[in-house]
């Protein structure tokens, strides 16, 4: 299995991100670990075919998405929030709106309830300093899209997580 | 720049990162950023709440021995795997193997102990002329170094010689005496120090350079001389 880079330091370098990455897309701690662990059993056979090794990481991240998206195929798909409305709410610019405390639990819950289409931009966006040209090629799709989504993802994660909203993100009556 | 398009601009700029825009728009909005304090406050918040996010999405504790675990899965894998090149190599060997004694077992020449029975009897019958058609068959005819009897000859054929099958015949006297003439290519021997001699009380040797057709002969007899092989004076040849 020669190849031009070593196994160990591998996954030394990449597992705590490609773990992370995992448990946002699918929740749980225990998917998240076989997620992963899959992803490096994938990669290791293929590793002689790497070509570019300085776009490993993309590497990983692209088939930790699609062992995702494999897992997640067979399975009834979930509620999801509709986000084609979202484009709709305003998202307030007020100083308040912006100030308010992050639960990263509340991330997860928020995450949960995104398509995995606009999901995974906006981990990819907030997670390792993926350009929107690295998303669009890790998504397979043209970059105005990717940035579309992202818009609307944000827009809706900010809603979800500004004090005062509903469970949609909307404001409380 | 108005304020509404740096609206939407901002909506993807991050300050760190001023590739993520086409050159023009990022030049447009920095521009519009620094005469606009709205705006700027605006980007500010944006930034701070963006790395607010970043910093939860981040924070997500990974599982104590998860790189034990992958390393130890990682280990095992490998390992699977040169058992699994090392079996198909195995297997190839094997393989090869097989098809070698296949080939082998299907190309040896069958053993037809009538043919060489009927080779015997001609030999026996007709030495002469069998040993006759051996030399020719063998670009010898004009290479014969003595006027031998081939009426004596009991073997015509390769002979192993010090490792390398030589052509070679036998010629079998009156009381048990033997010759051997071997025929040498300059190829197959250096003969630069064979000299003819009595090697020993009861063998001699005999040799001959330069034949026709390039050949060296070597003759071992037993006795004193070759007379016993010769043709007798005044026979027919």
């Amino acid at each position: 299995m020669g190849s031009a880079v070593d196994v160990r330091t591998l996954i030394d370098a990449h597992y705590e991100a490609l773990y992370r990455y995992a448990y946002r897309l699918c929740g749980k701690a225990a998917d998240a670990e076989d997620l992963t662990q899959e992803t490096f059993g994938k990669v290791i056979p293929r590793l002689s075919q790497l070509r570019e090794p300085d776009r490993v990481k993309g590497w990983l991240f692209r088939i930790l998405r699609n062992a995702y998206l494999h897992k997640v195929r067979d399975e009834r798909p979930g509620r999801f929030v509709p986000l084609d409305a979202v484009g709709d709410l305003a998202a307030e610019d007020s100083p308040a709106a912006m100030a308010f405390d992050v639960d990263p639990m509340k991330v997860q819950a928020a995450l949960n309830e995104l398509d995995e289409t606009f999901r995974t931009p906006l981990i990819l966006f907030y997670f390792e300093d993926f350009s929107y040209r690295d998303i669009a090629e890790q998504m397979d799709l043209p970059i105005g899209t990717v940035m579309s989504r992202l818009a609307r993802a944000k827009t809706y994660l900010r809603a979800k997580l500004s004090p005062g909203k509903d469970s949609h993100g909307l404001p409380a009556r | 720049m108005d304020c509404p398009h740096a609206n939407l601009l901002l909506m993807f700029y991050r300050p760190d990162r001023p590739t993520d825009l086409a050159t023009d728009d990022a030049a447009a909005l920095q521009a519009h950023l620094a005469t606009c304090p709205a705006c700027a406050a605006k980007l500010a918040q944006q930034s701070a709440l963006d790395q607010r996010l970043s910093a939860a999405m981040r924070n997500v504790p990974v599982p104590t021995g998860l790189a034990d675990r992958l390393q130890d899965q990682a280990r095992s894998q490998i390992r699977r795997a040169w058992q699994r090149t090392a079996m198909k190599s195995a297997l190839a060997a094997s393989l090869l193997v097989a098809v070698y004694l296949g080939f082998v077992a299907a190309t040896r020449p069958t053993l037809d102990v009538g043919q060489l029975a009927d080779a015997q009897d001609t030999l026996w019958q007709s030495p002469d002329r069998t040993a006759t058609a051996w030399l020719a068959a063998n670009g010898l005819t004009n290479s014969l170094p003595e006027d031998f009897d081939l009426n004596l000859v009991t073997f015509a054929g390769r002979r192993d010689l010090q490792g390398v099958p030589t052509l070679a015949m036998r010629l079998d006297g009156p009381g048990r005496q033997t010759a051997w003439v071997y025929f040498l290519r300059s190829t197959a021997f250096d003969t630069s120090k064979a000299e003819t001699g009595q090697y020993t009380s009861n063998v001699g040797v005999k040799v001959y350079r330069d034949l026709p057709n390039g050949w060296t002969a070597v003759v071992l007899y037993t006795g004193n001389s070759l007379t016993n092989f010769l043709r007798p004076p005044g026979s027919a040849a």
